[in-house]
């Protein structure tokens, strides 16, 4: 089953009527897609108009659609085995030995299959037995048209199973798919399955009464066939389906000769149904009367609990079912490598832009830049220092008439012959290094005790830093000499 | 069926774009990851070896810079600018000196010339030299030399600047001496003196009993002067 869901077409030809049920399933809903309902029994060849009928729906079903039909039963016998548990081979093995046992035919006459019903201790084993031509001959008929399908089911366990998917947990039941050239005669009990095809339907009987009549006789006959002597079956109702449940008066006669409780079914329970349901101007309850159709349908997406194939189909139809998987996974597997290579380029983009050479290259710039931008503000202070040092020599060069002046008063004070400047050194202001100006004073050395504190006082207060040496022995007898050393900062 | 087929040729076209462009672009990714890692390690190096610098502190360099610049560029145009007036033609100075050392036939007066003749800077030189002799009624010079030949030397740290060098020596009376040394000293004429360098000493010590304060005694005035030049506002011709 695909993502998507899967689909189903059960397609119900043999009782004149042909009945075409399209379900498609998701998880575990269903849903009605479409029916298509077209009497053939008035034709001259009903056979054959049939599979015309059919040919021309054909193409509405789709590709992708579960073919299931339901297989030619007029000859097929049905039975119920409880076996112990064992395995499938050993099961299959003793399902041949009963049927062929039972109907006497030599194997390769017939199509036998089964299915299993596990239990705890033991498990059932619904069987059946079709005539080998007459699924041979619908398979060639079919395929003469060239309509190829999937599946092929037995059209009483398709009957049973669409009765047990809508109608759940009943217990012993009979059901009856009245068409209108056969009917589908199928006793259902809690441990049990057995079908019957009956060559009588709607158009056989003069009216309902006779046709209910002969029907609750076929059943009682059934059920003494098919069941064993100690077995009681007390079927509570009785499900009537296919044409028959359109009419009423069957439905009464038969609830009347039966004395049991006559169900028909009015709606899905189990099936999600479309708003409008008239196709081709059928009724809705044209479709809902479909039962063997819906349960072969059932089978095809996989809920027919009594889903057993009788034979295969064409396997090229699961392959080609499988075709557009196959296509979206090869242009899936197509964009992954387009998305790779594009990831790729994108990638290789990236990691060459990340970290690029051109962002060392601008780091290493930038750091020029900045070490050349100091260079030049170092440019700038030196600069601004030389030329300050220069500008700083105009003051510099009048300091020395300012220092004399300082000395001035000291001279005055002690007369003409006390105080002498020896000699006086100016050096200015350079760049990175201070002015310095000096003085040599010769002086009597009556103011040895003296001059050194007041030429402290009268150098300081106009320069910073002065240092004043002395007195010291002078190289002119009867002098000392004192030396001031100014610092221009 | 057609849609496998359609589906194969579109897988066919991806596959051989994977092979054509996706192979070698993982290649080429592959590449420039272990180019990354290089980059990566040379990155770290790199940040290990500069300086961390931001926006911010950049942009402060920038305006500092240029603050500095505009600071630094009017004291240039202050002091190196141009204007200002040329001194006298040095032939004439020295015709009216009255100082006997630097008229015609003294003993300074060829020397000078001569000195003056290996650059208009030089001669410039020594002519505000000697008008500030003559200015400061100094009478006596004992020399007024280029340095080195009147050799321009680039000052230090000052773009497009050089100068010329001198010294001066004089004696006279302190007063004068000062006078002398003080109109050597920068101003708004051209070329720009400075004086690097002075020295005054006392001298005739034998007259150091006659001294009438600071003033008395005659001094010899030792100068070191330089003339300084600047590019396009100077012009000195050899």
């Amino acid at each position: 089953m695909s993502v998507f869901g899967t689909t189903a077409v059960g397609i119900d030809i043999g009782d004149g009527t042909l009945k075409v049920v399209k379900l498609t399933r998701r998880g575990r809903k269903v849903k009605l897609v479409r029916a298509w309902r077209l009497p053939y029994y008035l034709e001259a060849d009903p056979a054959d108009a049939a599979l015309a009928m059919l040919a021309g729906l054909w193409s509405q079903f789709g590709d992708g659609a579960r073919l299931v039909v339901g297989a030619p039963d007029r000859h097929a016998f049905t039975t119920t085995l409880l076996v112990p548990t064992m395995e499938a081979d050993q099961v299959a093995d003793l399902v041949r030995y009963e049927i062929l046992r039972s109907i006497g035919q030599p194997e390769d006459e017939v199509l036998i299959g089964h299915h299993v019903r596990k239990g705890v201790v033991e498990q059932q084993v619904h069987a059946f037995a079709l005539q080998r031509r007459e699924v041979d001959a619908l398979r060639a008929d079919l395929a003469s048209r060239g309509l190829a399908f999937d599946s092929m089911e037995t059209p009483g366990f398709a009957l049973a199973s669409f009765v047990e998917h809508e109608r759940p947990w009943g217990r012993d039941r009979v059901l009856l798919g009245v068409g209108e050239l056969a009917t589908q005669l199928v006793l259902l009990t809690e441990d049990g399955l057995w079908a019957r095809r009956l060559p009588l339907g709607l158009a056989d009987a003069e009216n309902a009464v006779d046709l209910a009549e002969r029907l609750s006789a076929e059943i009682d006959a059934a059920a003494r066939f098919f069941l064993p002597g100690d077995r009681t079956f007390e079927p509570q109702d009785l499900v009537l389906s296919e044409e028959g449940a359109l009419d009423a008066s069957l439905t009464g006669a038969l609830k009347r000769i039966t004395g049991r409780n006559v169900l028909r079914l009015g709606a899905f329970e189990r099936i999600a149904t479309p708003w409008r349901m008239d196709w081709n101007d059928q009724r809705p309850e044209e479709t809902l009367c479909m039962a063997t159709a819906s349960g072969l349908a059932l089978a095809g997406v996989g809920l027919g609990r009594f889903h057993c194939p009788a034979l295969g189909g064409d396997p090229r139809r699961e392959s080609a079912r499988r075709l557009p998987l196959v296509a979206a996974t090869v242009v899936l597997s197509a964009a992954g490598l387009l998305t790779a290579t594009e990831l790729a380029e994108a990638r290789t983009a990236q990691l060459e832009s990340t970290l690029s050479p051109d962002l060392s290259s601008e780091l290493v710039r930038l750091d020029e830049s900045w070490a050349s931008a100091q260079r030049q503000r170092a440019g700038h202070i030196d600069e601004g220092e030389a030329l300050l040092a220069i500008g700083r020599r105009r003051p510099a060069t009048f300091l020395v008439r300012r220092m004399l002046a300082l000395l001035a008063p000291l001279a005055d004070e002690r007369g003409v012959s006390t105080l002498h400047v020896e000699s006086l050194w100016l050096a200015p202001w350079e760049p990175q290094r201070a002015g310095a100006l000096s003085l040599t004073l010769h002086v009597d050395p009556s103011m040895d005790d003296t001059l050194g504190e007041r030429l402290q006082r009268a150098f300081r207060s106009q320069f910073e830093d002065v240092r004043i040496r002395g007195p010291e022995a002078a190289p002119v007898p009867g002098t000392s000499r004192f030396v001031v050393e100014v610092t221009l900062r | 069926m057609r849609l496998l087929i359609l589906a194969c040729l579109i897988f066919t076209v991806a596959l051989g774009d994977f092979l054509v462009r996706g192979v070698s672009a993982y290649e080429q990714a592959a590449v420039a990851h272990a180019e990354l890692i290089q980059r990566q390690t040379q990155m770290r190096d790199l940040r290990a070896e500069l300086e961390v610098i931001g926006n911010a502190e950049s942009d402060a360099l920038a305006a500092e810079n240029q603050r500095l610049a505009e600071v630094v560029g009017s004291w240039r145009q202050t002091l190196l600018g141009g204007g200002g007036n040329r001194p006298p033609p040095l032939d004439a100075l020295l015709t009216n000196s009255r100082i006997d050392a630097l008229k015609v036939g003294g003993a300074l007066h060829e020397a000078i010339r001569d000195q003056a003749a290996v650059s208009t800077g030089a001669s410039e030189l020594l002519a505000r030299m000697v008008e500030a002799v003559v200015r400061a009624g100094l009478s006596d010079v004992e020399a007024l030399d280029l340095s080195d030949q009147g050799t321009e030397d680039p000052v230090p740290n000052v773009a497009g600047a050089y100068q010329i060098r001198a010294q001066l020596i004089v004696t006279g009376d302190l007063d004068k001496a000062l006078a002398c040394l003080e109109s050597l000293a920068p101003g708004p004429d051209r070329p720009l003196l400075t004086v690097t360098q002075a020295t005054l000493r006392r001298i005739e010590p034998d007259r150091w009993g006659a001294l009438d304060g600071l003033a008395g005694p005659p001094v010899r005035l030792t100068a070191t002067i330089a003339a300084i030049y600047a590019d396009g506002n100077d012009e000195v011709s050899r």
